[in-house]
């Protein structure tokens, strides 16, 4: 589907052929699990045959849905809230880790997907925009309603932990020095049952 | 354009980008091209960028979401596009008859704001309301808004509460009525929403002195908004949120 002009109609069905992949990737990288990334894509089109008609300039739609899951992400995120800071990181000190693509080619898909969405939310959100989708800073700062600065420097913190993250596993494969989201979920559950 | 500003942009160049009409992108490729330590450096960079980008997007959606998304939006009732506008105009007309009302009671000899606006102020505010998209600035961080504001000559906004920094959207806005400037800030965190107008009345001495007189923000409810106003160093503010004169309370007590 090509972008619309400004006060083209579109169909609906065309609109969901066009986007449900990509958001659902966009979904699964912040949200981490598939069932979580099912329910935002699926929210995000709700959104769309609920409000979508208001919106004017048509040309805009793909930034339109990639915000309203954004925004939902945030609303989703606040009810089960996982805050990762630098020091939980494994790794250590912040120096640069140098990894290459020949780590990421031999690794699961799913696999890098779940450590994207381990990474620490702030920076998670443009490197997931910068991957999947290519935008450039300044369309990420469209979606996200940043200024584009802040864009540039959330994307090389981000490659940073994301590095970091690449580094520790592959030098320790299967000795993650930290639960990961699922398993530390679990475990909460666990103590909670114990209680 | 230094290395590192280089570096900087060239890193946020995603990898299957054919944006290089960027001009801040096509400058870093000029410095760039002088410079092959950054050369080696970026082919890697582009390289690891370019195979996790590849590994990612062969991720697909799983079978059934989009016929679950058909089916949930088939259900979903879908406004009529004409009632949304309807519902738009009197969301603004409660509005307007709010702010009538808050500015038609304060209009006595001891109120600045009633001395200072005509009844057609409030639907200039209103107007603005509308026009958000059209603000001069997004930002993230009040003292850039606080400076911007400043660097155009709009009204000096040195007395806000600590609170309205905590916020993580800011926009504004400066325009001119008559003798006043005045500047608006639209404040956002999570749901909530806080607008700003800091009105300077210029030539007015008797005024700026009464607007001295009254740094205690009075409360006031007109449903659904919720103002607060108050005056110091000779200009007058007036704080609305959708919500109850609590979150006013609340945001203004840090000052």
């Amino acid at each position: 589907m090509s972008a619309p002009t400004n006060n083209e109609s579109i169909n609906f069905e065309e609109l969901v052929d066009a986007h449900y992949n990509s958001l659902f990737r966009f979904a699964y990288s912040l949200s981490g699990k598939e069932a979580d990334a099912w329910d935002l894509t699926q929210q995000t089109f709700n959104r769309w045959a609920e409000k979508g008609h208001s919106l004017r300039d048509k040309s805009k739609v793909k930034s339109w849905l990639f915000t309203t899951l954004y925004r939902e992400f945030l609303k989703w995120s606040r009810q089960n809230r996982k805050v990762y800071s630098m020091e939980d990181l494994p790794g250590g000190a912040a120096e640069q880790h140098s990894v290459g693509s020949e780590v990421v080619n031999q690794a699961d898909a799913s696999a890098l997907m779940q450590h994207l969405a381990d990474i620490e939310e702030t920076y998670r959100v443009p490197l997931s925009l910068f991957y999947l989708e290519d935008m450039t800073y300044k369309e990420i700062a469209e979606v996200l309603e940043i200024p584009s600065g802040t864009v540039m420097s959330r994307l090389s913190r981000g490659k940073d932990q994301l590095r970091r993250r690449l580094s520790s596993a592959h030098e320790s494969p299967g000795e993650d020095k930290r639960p990961s989201s699922r398993n530390r979920r679990k475990q909460i559950v666990r103590r909670d049952e114990q209680r | 354009m230094n290395r590192d500003k280089a570096k900087a942009i060239l890193q946020c160049c995603p990898p299957n980008a054919g944006s290089r009409s960027d001009p801040e992108l096509r400058e870093a490729f000029e410095v760039m091209a002088g410079d092959k330590e950054l050369a080696a450096w970026f082919e890697r960079e582009q390289e690891f960028d370019l195979a996790f980008s590849t590994r990612l997007k062969s991720v697909s959606a799983p079978p059934g979401l989009r016929e679950d998304i058909l089916s949930a939006a088939a259900a979903t009732v879908t406004p009529v596009p004409w009632l949304g506008v309807l519902y738009a105009a009197a969301a603004m007309l409660v509005f307007a008859l709010g702010l009538a009302l808050f500015f038609a009671r304060h209009d006595g000899s001891d109120s600045m704001i009633g001395a200072q606006f005509s009844p057609e102020f409030p639907f200039e505010l209103i107007s603005y309301f509308e026009r958000e998209a059209e603000f001069d600035q997004l930002s993230g961080n009040l003292a850039e808004v606080r400076s911007n504001l400043k660097a155009q000559g709009g009204p000096e906004t040195e007395a806000l509460p600590a609170s309205f920094e905590d916020m993580t959207r800011y926009r504004c806005r400066i325009y001119k009525r008559e003798t006043q400037k005045v500047a608006l800030i639209c404040m956002q965190r999570d749901e909530q929403r806080m607008h700003l107008f800091v009105i300077e009345e210029k030539g007015s001495p008797a005024r700026t002195a009464r607007a001295d007189d009254r740094p205690v923000p009075r409360f006031t409810q007109r449903d659904p908004w919720a103002f607060a106003d108050w005056g110091r160093s000779g200009k007058t503010y007036v704080l609305a949120t959708q919500g109850s004169t609590d979150d006013l309370r609340l945001i203004l007590s840090s000052q």
